[in-house]
């Protein structure tokens, strides 16, 4: 059974291979079915697959499927190998099962689209390295699936790529996250020079044999390792790129922006947690950056207009909850709200996608308004996302978030416990602001309209007109299947206590029996400051953008602490400086003295092929002889 | 450098080669007489005045004859070397020598057939064809 | 003669009996495809014996009467001479289809040739490499002239009779030399004598110089190089691949039985005079390549510098030097067939002129996309850029070079790839220039696809891109070498 594991990875591939040798020659149906078939078909091995690992659960806590050995070069010696454990099942299933749904959603949003197999073909690409990413049993394939899935999450980005802003997006992702590749793989280059192997279990196993707690190496492996997960996770701080990443189609931001990719980070951690373990420093390092930026976000989205964008900033603060609990030593909880919110992001991004839809492109939430009679449907399916991310009582989010912030404070990680309740506030406010403003209120739509007509030459061809629902299956049966999801998710067990440790509860303590139900309480509080603020009194958020303090507040929050600035101000700008004052290329002019040598020693080179018989018999006699000289009188 | 005769051999060899190289050439530049005349720079074809100029082209089939004479010939050689030993090379020479004569004898076959053994070349040979019967031509262009 | 040694000795058997074969069907039916099929059904067959022979035998070293010996490193060299040549009989076949001449005799001149490339691989005595390296040359020289009506095909036969009769004269010079010292004309007893060879034997000394010089011309390493683009011009495209693939390995597989099967390593004297070649092949090989517009004479420069990489190995001791050539070898044919298949079919049906200028390649891409592809993929993987089998091919040779410590050859290993990039990037970015309606040079048949060269091309670009992603396979098998 669990030799069929590397079909798990072998249909997207097949998939991709089809679409994109077959790019323009299939019909959009034809591209659907391959498309979406090939990741439905990896679904149904994953069940399979999974079906078979928990009925049969191996002593070890995990399978190794070796396929083979991809290079042997004297001591060089790297094999392929495939691990099925209970972390990896879990990822499998949230990548395979939710990665379906959203290939079906795909498959109708993208209808009409010029580049239809293109995006499913990328889409592909994009399950089968993630895929690699989370089976293989070694950092350097784990490295190479974290890279694949970097390349599509860049094509994907800049998929509409007629639009140059679009292309800015996508290579702003691909160098910050580079930023974090590169301290990554700083860190293998550490771990293979110390350990002669990459391999996962290996590692576990020598790491604490050859590293104390706290010692410098260990430290600055763990701090590498950070690095990279920062960079993929969108963390503090290199978090600027996920919000520019929203220009690419809805699904993908669906499925690698807020599902899957961007979650690679807390995986990265939840693997490697062993040697995490052994550097106390980078686990304060962990929680901190993730408590921080799950506020930092969690300000940020409660000013945002453009409906993706919030939801982006969400999801940043949302995986900063996860390295919140990865750094209290908490990594069950972690990879576990990292499955819920696979369940309730991906259904908040797609219903978005559909209200993007309905409303003819419009993204902005200030010209939307009143839309839960127009479409009833998608706004069940945003209601109930919204509930899970606030963790609303007995829906997937309150089991997870809860039990963050409750292991959290029970490890004695008060600090990180008190940042999760207020991030826990702001996210019921910043989240019940977007259903308030889109779903309630005026509608606003109409007066956009009406002023588009009334100027008379609107051709920018969207903002006009009713908005409409979709009445399709492909529509209607992901999100219906997310809906349920986000709902009942909390009630699966994840298989993972052979894998990751429980966390180090610190003396029975279990504080005052409050403590529990304060999340809930916090939640509660924002959505009656968000209903008061968004629905009931509008002028309250309207005064407070006329003062000269709160208005320069908000503008900050509006463009995310002004880390773009701060960036542009700190790197960029010096380098453009540089690049201006050395417009001549003084450096150039020196590397350029190796081209014109060589250009030099061709054409001397050059000039010995004469082509002429004798002259060629001299040159190989002349050779002869220098080559005489050179062994017999050495 | 530590010297062996057999060194010693090679070279004295070798210096002997050029030497004599050296003794002849130079020998006859130093002794020969030098005359300097009209005629001298003639091509010399045994007192006879020679007809025309001396870079006329002999016909390929000359070489190819020559080349035919050495392969079939040489190759024949071979054979005297079996000859003298049939009884001791038993079978297994027998079949060799058996090979050895196909290959000439398919080589004959090709050579025959690609038509390096005719005299002529394709082209004059049809117009022979063609004179030998002259009727033919002239009935068929009537 | 035992059964065993006519079993090992059958892949050179079928050669010659199809050879034979080839010639009877000239005589009898002159017809293209029907000769080709002979030769080409011949070549299979002996490749099914070596292939045979490897799989179901224990792969034991048959001695033959002294003069060859056929062992693992032979069966080895055997399946990549036949292999290449049944690469190079599809390219003839789809290249002289359009043809004025006689087009069958070049299957006859190639069965020839790959005969004395099957012998080279199993020689292991002067007089049996006499002959391999006779019967290798000599239809070749047919073979670069074979388009007699050009000035320039019959330039290049000479040049290439004489200067490798002048070669053939330095190899044999040195073996006699060899031989007045150590009285034995076998092989092994030569490479022992090569690894032996001290400052106070100078026979053997300058019997070794004169012998690398000889083979050095076969296998183009500077200063020896310079027929090699005059040839390689002049000659048609299918037989430049045949110059440049088949015929250097055939003379590879003797050189290392030369200097490095011996059982201990070679003498540093002679080390010095094959690291100086191999550098000087690797930098002077590159350095000519650099400026050159004529994709075959370019080609030519690059494969000098191929070889100059290849005689690292003869640099370091031990089987993973072996591996490494086995490996280089193997990727480097299947590349070479690939560039040259390629160029060959878009040569074929101008007649007049083979498709040899850079500007007519440039923008072929918006005409031909899959063959552009292929041959892109080809040349990427002669510069050796990862995921292609050039770069394993690199990364084995420079991995046993780091393994010895041989940092001059290491570093000008790398120093000619640098440059080699840049030409072949810059043939890429040809490819894929545009280029303005109507000045396209090359008319290539639409069908190439269907055509066997077409196939043999799928076939290599499959075969390329596998050895780059996986190349583990490979390593194992070319262990073959190690064996002797």
């Amino acid at each position: 059974m669990i030799s069929y594991l590397p079909l798990v990875f072998v249909f997207p591939l097949i998939g991709f291979l089809i679409l994109a040798f077959g790019r323009g020659r299939l019909s959009e149906n034809l591209a659907a079915i391959v498309g979406v078939g090939s990741v439905g078909l990896s679904a149904a091995t994953t069940a399979y697959v999974g079906y078979d690992f928990l009925t049969h659960l191996p002593a070890s806590g995990a399978y190794v499927v070796p396929l083979w050995t991809w290079m042997s070069v004297g001591t060089f010696n790297v094999e392929f190998a495939l691990k099925l454990d209970g972390l990896s099942l879990t990822m499998l299933s949230v990548i395979t099962g939710v990665g379906f749904l959203i290939h079906l959603f795909a498959s109708w949003y993208m209808r009409g689209d010029d580049g239809y197999g293109r995006f499913l073909s990328y889409m592909n690409l994009f399950v089968a390295s993630m895929l690699f990413l989370v089976l293989g049993d070694d950092l350097l394939f784990l490295y190479f699936g974290w890279e694949g899935v970097g390349l599509c999450s860049y094509l994907l980005i800049g998929f509409w790529y007629k639009d140059a802003a679009n292309g800015a997006a996508a290579r702003k992702a691909f160098v910050i996250t580079r930023v974090g590749d590169t301290f990554m793989a700083i860190a293998l280059f550490i771990l293979y020079r110390e350990f002669g192997t990459l391999n996962i279990d290996e590692l576990q196993r020598l790491a604490p044999q050859a590293w104390a707690v706290g010692a410098p190496l260990a430290t600055a492996t763990a701090m590498l390792l950070l690095g990279g997960a920062v960079g993929k996770s969108a963390q503090l701080p290199l978090q600027t790129w996920l919000p520019d990443a929203m220009a690419g189609p809805t699904p993908v931001s669906a499925l690698i922006h807020a599902a899957t990719m961007v979650t690679a980070g807390v995986y990265l951690i939840a693997r490697t947690h062993v040697l995490f373990e052994l550097s106390p420093v980078a686990m304060q390092w962990v929680g901190g950056i993730g408590a921080v930026t799950l506020l930092l976000a969690g300000f940020t989205a409660l000013m945002q207009t453009d409906i993706k964008k919030i939801l982006a900033y969400s999801t940043m603060s949302q995986i900063g909850y996860m390295f919140l609990a990865e750094g209290a030593g908490a990594y069950q909880p972690a990879v576990f709200h990292l499955m819920t919110h696979a369940f309730f992001k991906a259904l908040l991004f797609l219903s978005s996608g559909s209200v993007i839809l309905a409303m003819h492109h419009e993204q902005d939430i200030f010209k939307m308004g009143g839309l839960y009679k127009k479409i009833p449907f998608v706004f069940a399916c945003m209601l109930i996302g919204t509930l899970a991310l606030t963790a609303f009582p007995f829906t997937s989010g309150y089991f997870s978030k809860d039990e963050i912030l409750h292991q959290a404070y029970l490890t004695g990680h008060y600090e990180l416990w008190a940042a999760g309740l207020f991030g826990a506030f702001l996210t019921a406010v910043y989240s019940f602001r977007l259903i308030f403003i889109t779903f309630f209120g005026p509608e606003r739509w109409r007066q956009a309209q009406a002023h588009g007509h009334g100027h008379g030459h609107d051709d920018h061809g969207h903002g006009a007109g009713e908005p409409h629902g979709a009445h399709t299956l492909d529509h209607h049966i992901p999100l219906a299947i997310l809906l349920v999801l986000a709902v009942v998710g909390g009630y699966i067990h994840l298989p993972l206590s052979a894998v990751l440790p429980e966390a180090h509860i610190a003396g029975g303590d279990h504080g005052p029996a409050y403590i529990a139900h304060l999340p809930f309480v916090a939640s509660m509080a924002g959505l009656v400051v968000s209903w008061l603020l968004f629905l009931q009194f509008p002028q309250v958020p309207a005064a407070l953008a006329r003062g000269a303090a709160t208005a320069w507040i908000g503008k900050l929050w509006k463009n995310a602490w002004g880390f773009d600035w701060l960036y542009d101000a700190l790197f960029k700008a010096p380098f453009v400086w540089a690049a201006r004052i050395n417009r001549n290329d003084f450096i150039d002019g020196l590397i350029g003295l190796i081209p014109a040598g060589l250009r030099g020693a061709a054409s001397l080179a050059t000039a010995t092929q004469t082509g002429g018989l004798r002259w060629y018999a001299a040159v190989a006699g002349a050779g002869l002889c220098l080559l005489i000289a050179v062994v017999a009188l050495h | 450098m530590t010297t062996s005769p057999e060194f010693w051999s090679i070279a004295v060899y070798i210096v002997a080669v050029l030497g004599l190289c050296t003794v002849m050439l130079g020998l006859s530049a130093l002794l020969g007489g030098r005359s300097g005349a009209r005629a001298r720079n003639e091509p010399f074809e045994s007192g006879v005045v020679s007809a025309s100029p001396e870079n006329l082209r002999l016909s390929a089939k000359f070489y190819l004859v020559a080349v035919f004479f050495v392969i079939f010939d040489v190759e024949a050689l071979f054979l005297y070397a079996w000859a003298v030993s049939v009884r001791e090379s038993g079978w297994v020479g027998f079949v060799e020598a058996a090979v050895f004569i196909f290959i000439l004898l398919a080589s004959l076959v090709y050579l025959a057939r690609i038509g390096a053994l005719d005299w002529a070349p394709a082209s004059r040979k049809k117009r022979q064809a063609l004179q030998v019967h002259p009727k033919n031509q002239g009935g068929a262009s009537v | 003669m035992t059964s065993v040694q006519l079993w090992a000795l059958l892949p050179l058997l079928i050669a010659t009996a199809s050879i034979v074969a080839t010639m009877l069907a000239i005589a009898v039916y002159r017809h293209h495809r029907f000769c080709a099929s002979v030769t080409v059904g011949g070549m299979n067959l002996a490749l099914i014996a070596v292939v045979y022979d490897l799989i179901t035998g224990d792969n034991l070293a048959v001695p033959v009467t002294g003069l060859m010996t056929v062992d693992a490193a032979a069966r080895f060299g055997m399946v990549l001479i036949l292999v290449t040549t049944l690469g190079v009989l599809t390219l003839c076949h789809a290249y002289f289809e359009g043809y004025k001449r006689n087009r069958e005799e070049i299957y006859l001149l190639i069965g020839l040739g790959t005969l004395g490339a099957l012998t080279l691989a199993c020689a292991t005595h002067t007089a049996t490499l006499l002959v391999g390296i006779e019967l290798l040359s000599l239809p070749m020289v047919a073979g670069v002239a074979y388009s007699m009506d050009e000035r320039r095909a019959i330039e290049g036969g000479i040049k290439y009779l004489i200067l490798s009769a002048a070669a053939s004269a330095a190899l044999f010079f040195g073996v006699a030399l060899i031989y007045a010292h150590i009285g034995s004309l076998d092989l092994s007893a030569m490479s022992q004598a090569l690894s032996a060879a001290s400052l106070d034997q100078p026979l053997v000394l300058a019997g070794a110089a004169m012998m690398i010089a000889g083979l050095g011309f076969k296998l183009s390493l500077v200063p020896f190089h310079q027929w090699t683009p005059d040839v390689y011009e002049s000659a048609p495209t299918p037989i430049t691949a045949y110059l440049a693939t088949v015929s250097k390995l055939g003379v590879f597989v003797v050189v290392l039985r030369l200097f490095h099967y011996g059982s201990s390593p070679i003498s540093p004297l002679i080390l010095t005079a094959l690291v100086g070649l191999a550098v000087a092949s690797m930098l002077v090989g590159s350095l000519l390549a650099l400026r050159q517009n004529n994709l075959k004479r370019l080609l030519a420069y690059s494969s000098i510098a191929h070889f100059g990489y290849l005689t690292i190995v003869l640099a370091v001791p031990g089987d993973e030097s072996l591996r490494a050539a086995g490996v280089y070898l193997a990727t480097y044919l299947v590349t070479s067939l690939g560039v040259f298949g390629v160029m060959a079919l878009v040569s074929s049906p101008m007649g007049e002129r083979d498709a040899e200028h850079i500007d007519d390649y440039r923008g072929l891409f918006w005409r031909r996309p899959y063959l552009t592809s292929i041959l892109t993929a080809m040349l990427l993987s002669l510069a050796g850029i990862p995921l292609t089998a050039g770069f394993i091919g690199k990364f084995a040779v420079i991995s046993a070079g780091v393994g010895a410590a041989q940092w001059l050859l290491v570093g000008s290993l790398i120093v000619s790839s640098a440059i080699s990039i840049y030409y072949y990037l810059r043939i890429v970015s040809a490819l894929f220039s545009a280029v303005a309606a109507g000045s396209e040079r090359v008319s290539e048949p639409m069908g190439w696809a269907q055509s066997f060269g077409g196939l043999m091309l799928v076939v290599a670009m499959i075969v390329m891109l596998w050895l780059g992603v996986y190349p583990q396979p490979l390593y194992l098998l070319s262990g073959q070498l190690a064996q002797h």
